[in-house]
């Protein structure tokens, strides 16, 4: 599974530099750091959330999609809406 | 077409070079290198592995407070759960028949009406498991592949090499957590004046070269120098979560105890055969576990009175045997878990008879006879605990799963809490909380259990799990 994962986000991270190359945005630091705590958080969201269904802890497991599932989505919505924003403000 | 080039200049290309050289030179430099096997043996790095965050203390210092000169030989025969026999001598003969005719009636009556956890299945398999292998007070007579067999000297081994040794051969044989004890001054005053359940035979230090026994004792052999060697096992935590009931805390606790037990068997014929003595006997024999438990490193004292290791929690059985082989002792931890047991709690407030303390801090009072001194504890009020017992026609086994470190280890945020607790206790009540607020331990307790109608569905459920063999899976290197 870490494997896939592992995977999917090289190529997240390769094409969003892509895209940000092509687009020639610039991202501030606090973005790029929006972005990672957002994603090891999103990590440790899907680790706890299937290993706890391996535990036999069902209520643990979607307790963590809750707790630190939700911010974690949250965070990345703002690296977004931020970075989305910056680069509207640097086109004007 | 877009156009690519690199953002990294020749000389930060050049200085990540060099650093990552450096790096891999600095690894190479620190990684042990084994030439052969007998070097892997006497490295320090093939004893008892423990995360980063798991700290050693010195030798015969757990992390529970012990007063080595308040402490006396305690007679287990004294303890309320060795058998009826623990429980009927500190009641009246009457109190005593009306709780074991209510056991009797219950024991037959639920199983009759099949509830969940009594039924005949769930009996039956807490009835399959004990006593699976021999294992004698008696060191046996070194047979065939014996050194005597095979006209050479007995195996001579440095400690640390005997150590490695006899480790690996005990996880061979079942075991899952090793720890060594010199039988010291100190060590001998844990030593039970009697066995822990029938028939009670003494325990006696003779100045003698061999153990024996007798009808009414059995003789440790102090001419010769001694360790003692504490074996563990889990127990299957999802058989703990059906508790109370006979599939929890006797069909579980008894398959750790059997899988020990045959370990112990097999370390007989071993140790015999290299030359060396392994003095065992049956169960809880000579001394309490979870005392031996917490001074060779394996877990930690708990506010029940029983081990909890940071990796199973309460949820382990274990036994103790004698040797003679040079052995390192191996030394007490501390994981945060004893000073996580003073604001937790878990474990008393799971109990539907209040056996368990609710104080914040242990005490030197020693108000219960089968409390042994010398420690200070947590007071536990095993009366009250057999009688519930007994009330439940079977076993309990809900502070088992109650305590927080009872868990699996395949949820990364289990490690995560672990090192932080064993780093400071400023979370703990933070992690209690939420150890609750995420479901974790048991729905039934004080206020949901088979005395008030309710019986534990997972008893039910656990008959379709598909679970690993012996039913854990350690899923890291012990």
């Amino acid at each position: 599974m870490w494997l896939t994962i592992g995977i999917v986000i090289g190529i997240l991270i390769m094409g969003l530099i892509w895209f940000l190359t092509k687009k020639q945005i610039k991202m501030a630091w606090y973005v790029w750091l929006l972005i990672a705590v957002g994603l090891l958080l999103l990590l440790f969201t899907l680790q706890n959330f299937f290993a706890s269904f391996s535990e036999h802890e069902t209520k643990a497991a979607w307790m963590f999609l809750l707790v630190t599932g939700l911010p974690s989505i949250i965070i990345l919505l703002a690296a977004w809406q931020i970075a989305l924003r910056t680069s509207k403000k640097s086109e004007i | 077409m877009t156009k690519f080039h690199s953002i990294i200049s020749r000389r930060n290309f050049m200085k990540a070079l060099g650093l990552g050289v450096t790096g891999v030179a600095t690894t190479v430099a620190t990684v042990p290198i084994f030439h052969d096997l007998d070097e892997l043996m006497s490295s320090e790095g093939a004893a008892q592995k423990y995360p980063f965050w798991v700290k050693k203390r010195p030798l015969e210092k757990p992390s529970m407070d012990v007063d080595y000169s308040m402490m006396q030989r305690f007679d287990a025969s004294k303890c309320t759960n060795g058998g009826n026999q623990g429980y009927l001598q500190y009641v009246s003969a009457e109190e005593g028949a009306a709780s074991l005719a209510i056991k009797a009636e219950r024991y037959k009556k639920w199983a009759v009406e099949g509830k969940p956890g009594f039924s005949l299945r769930d009996r039956a398999l807490r009835h399959s498991n004990g006593g699976v292998a021999n294992v004698p007070w008696t060191t046996p007579t070194a047979g065939a592949n014996s050194y005597l067999d095979l006209g050479i000297e007995k195996w001579k081994g440095t400690p640390e090499e005997n150590s490695r040794m006899l480790r690996s051969a005990l996880k061979f044989f079942g075991a899952t957590s090793i720890g060594y004890s010199e039988f010291t001054q100190n060590m001998q005053k844990t030593i039970y004046t009697k066995q822990y359940s029938s028939p009670w035979k003494e325990h006696v230090f003779e100045d003698v070269d061999d153990e024996y026994e007798t009808s009414a004792k059995v003789v440790i052999p102090m001419k010769k120098h001694l360790n003692i060697v504490t074996a563990m096992s889990p127990c299957a935590l999802e058989n703990m979560k059906t508790a109370p009931g006979p599939l929890s805390s006797r069909a579980a606790t008894g398959q750790a105890s059997n899988i020990i037990n045959y370990a112990f068997n097999r370390a007989q014929t071993f140790l015999a055969a290299l030359g060396y003595k392994c003095i065992a006997g049956d169960g809880n024999g000579i001394a309490a576990t979870a005392g031996f438990a917490n001074l060779s490193g394996l877990a930690e004292a708990g506010r029940r009175g029983d081990a909890v290791s940071p990796d199973f929690g309460m949820a382990m059985r274990g036994q103790k045997f004698f040797t003679d082989l040079p052995l390192v002792p191996t030394a007490p931890i501390d994981a945060g878990v004893w000073r996580f047991c003073k604001t937790c709690k878990k474990c008393a407030e799971i109990c539907p008879s209040d056996s368990i303390s609710m104080e914040k801090e242990p005490t030197w009072e020693n108000i219960y006879p089968w409390q042994a001194p010398g420690k200070k504890q947590y007071l536990f009020n095993g009366l009250s605990c057999q009688e519930l017992r007994n009330q439940f026609g079977d076993e309990c086994g809900l502070c088992m799963v109650g305590c927080v470190f009872s868990k699996h280890s395949d949820a990364i945020v289990h490690d995560v809490v672990k090192g932080i607790v064993s780093t400071s206790s400023i979370f703990n009540g933070f992690f209690t909380s939420l150890d609750n607020t995420f479901g974790y331990g048991s729905e039934l307790g004080k206020d949901k259990n088979p005395l008030t109608g309710d019986f534990n569905q997972k008893a039910v459920t656990w008959w379709n799990l598909e679970l690993p063999t012996f039913g854990f899976d350690l899923k890291k290197p012990m």
